[in-house]
């Protein structure tokens, strides 16, 4: 099986804290991946390392065989590792269709360009982009004009934008209402299923969790202490003890 | 025409820009030798604002340093022309080269920190430079100024030294639009709204921020060549920090989040000036009260709030107002 992204016996701390200790994963190309664990157990420190937003302190992360650790956030990015924020991080007085069209040729490494016109350039991708999330219909919007849930689309599509190959989104469901899960659920089905794209995710809700992941990896206290199948990780008993609370029967 | 047409050309603004043009190409005809001279000084006060605002409304750096590249545009050119026998538009195109490359350097520097740092250095940076023109004597003029700074024969009258500085300002707004049009001018603004999403896209922030604030000062530095030249002297003034505030106060006036915005602030500015002057020595006092309303009741500054008002007349309703 050809891994897309391995990490491999990765340590970060903070002060004396270890946010990660020692976790090695690895996420097969074409999957759909959780990593889920209470919260602080590592999840978003791990997102980051692999995103380039914190260094470790050692370990390496490979990413289709090639070493990325250490990497500036935007070299990674054109790699083709792209991240959904758990926080809203948009640009608020740029238009929908212009963020995602930035964010097309941002990843392309087209930005340094002075002196063509960017609003009739990738348009037409953008706008399929828009389509595939569900927001063609507010391309003109500003994004500060967007709902919550809209925002939190927004934030999937600018992730999605330019053909990424590792998608990583973190609790991309948090604070949404049961509706809208329900629509984010359908929407990170499609982009994997239809795109064929690899998606790692971390997600509280644990019928999202164990409704469409293909491997589930569960971090405590900055470990790893399982990885396997939904099925497995479900019936493993350390997992019931630390994460899910004894004989909480899901 | 039919309705759909028209709204295009209302919204691509060339049409308001041609009937500018005709205005500010015709009215020195009509008016005496003093408005002239001041429509002068506002047409590169407006050159000025307008390079400023690329790294304040469009990159939202706040640079207290402007003033350097204007100064050193103002003595390159006067030194330039003067001592070393440079022709006027060889002048003109190396005095901003001059100011590109120190602003490469101390953007370089200023780049590392942020916000109220990055300002605080960009200031520490204009300071030295002020201090350093106003020491030198033997090389600058010293506290004196660099006087007799020649103009050629050709641009001798006040009103063919106005079209020359319109046509400069205008072929340098024309190049400042189409960049902040580009996708690099996107970027831009992607980094002033969200500098940390921006990295994660692909975009190397700091890389564009010097990038920018190098363009910024090269323009910066165009607008000082021109005005010592209309001037006939430079100032050591020109790069005091008292300088640097005119471009932020003109932006904000006018509105950072539009290209013409400080053009519209720099016409604001210099007339509030003479219309205060005239009755009060204490017109920055009146000048501070007028820019505290104005930045209290239209904080987006005077095309911001028209253009605020004026969209949804034009396109019908709100949904459709495109990004700044």
């Amino acid at each position: 099986m050809k891994h897309l992204l391995e990490i491999e016996n990765l340590m970060k701390s903070f002060g004396g804290f270890l946010a990660t200790d020692g976790v090695s994963l690895a996420v097969e190309q074409g999957s759909l991946c959780s990593l889920i664990g209470p919260n602080g157990a590592g999840k978003t420190t791990i997102f980051n390392q692999v995103t380039g937003y914190l260094v470790p302190d050692s370990g390496r992360i490979t990413f289709k065989g090639e070493e990325i650790t250490g990497l500036h956030p935007y070299q990674i990015s054109r790699k083709g590792i792209t991240r959904a924020f758990q926080v809203i991080n948009i640009f608020p007085r740029l238009a929908v269709l212009e963020s995602v069209q930035l964010a097309i040729l941002a990843k392309r490494g087209d930005t340094l360009k002075f002196f063509a016109g960017a609003r009739k350039m990738v348009r037409e991708e953008a706008m399929s982009v828009l389509e595939t999330v569900g927001l063609a219909d507010k391309a003109a919007y500003r994004a500060k004009e967007l709902s919550h849930g809209e925002q939190r689309t927004l934030e999937m599509a600018l992730a999605l934008a330019g053909n990424p190959e590792l998608l990583l989104l973190d609790e991309p469901m948090a604070g949404m209402s049961p509706f809208e899960r329900g629509k984010a659920t359908e929407l990170i089905q499609k982009i994997h299923e239809v795109r064929g794209l690899t998606v790692l995710f971390c997600e509280h809700d644990m019928d999202v969790v164990f409704g469409i992941s293909e491997r589930v990896t569960v971090l405590h206290q900055g470990r790893v202490i399982a990885e396997g199948k939904p099925e497995d990780i479900k019936k493993n008993e350390e997992v019931n003890l630390v994460y899910l609370g004894q004989g909480s029967g899901i | 025409m039919t309705r759909e047409g028209s709204r295009g050309l209302w919204r691509s603004g060339w049409l308001w820009a041609a009937l500018t043009l005709v205005v500010l190409v015709i009215y020195p005809q009509l008016v005496s030798r003093y408005y002239i001279v001041l429509s002068t000084e506002v047409v590169i006060l407006a050159l000025l604002a307008t390079s400023y605002n690329l790294i304040f409304g469009y990159a939202g750096l706040v640079s207290f340093g402007h003033a350097a590249f204007f100064g050193l545009g103002a003595y390159g050119m006067g030194l330039l022309t003067k001592n070393y026998g440079f022709p006027m538009l060889g002048g003109l195109v190396a005095a901003p080269l001059v100011a590109a490359a120190f602003a490469f350097v101390i953007g370089w520097f200023c780049m590392r920190t942020i916000r109220l740092y990055f300002s605080l250095l960009s200031l520490a940076f204009a300071q030295l430079l002020y201090v350093i023109v106003y020491q030198w004597t033997s090389f600058t003029g010293g506290s004196d100024g660099l006087q007799g700074v020649p103009r050629p024969e050709l641009l001798s009258s006040h009103s063919s030294y106005y079209y020359f500085a319109l046509g400069a300002t205008v072929l340098c707004m024309l190049v400042m639009w189409f960049i902040v049009n580009s996708p690099f001018g996107w970027s831009l603004r992607a980094i002033r709204e969200n500098t940390q999403r921006s990295q994660f896209l692909g975009i190397n922030d700091r890389f564009y921020k010097i990038i920018a604030f190098t363009i910024a000062g090269a323009f910066a530095g165009v607008a000082g060549g021109l005005y010592s030249q209309f001037q006939k002297w430079a100032d050591p003034e020109l790069l005091f920090w008292t300088t640097s505030a005119n471009p932020v106060l003109m932006s904000i006036l006018g509105g950072m989040f539009s290209f013409v915005g400080p053009s519209v602030g720099a016409v604001v500015f210099v007339a509030l000036r003479e219309i205060i002057k005239v009755r009060t020595d204490y017109w920055p006092l009146v000048l501070g009260a007028v820019l505290l309303t104005l930045v209290l009741t239209v904080p987006d500054g005077i095309v911001g709030f028209l253009v605020g008002k004026a969209r949804p007349l034009l396109l019908g309703k709100k949904a459709e107002t495109p990004g700044s």
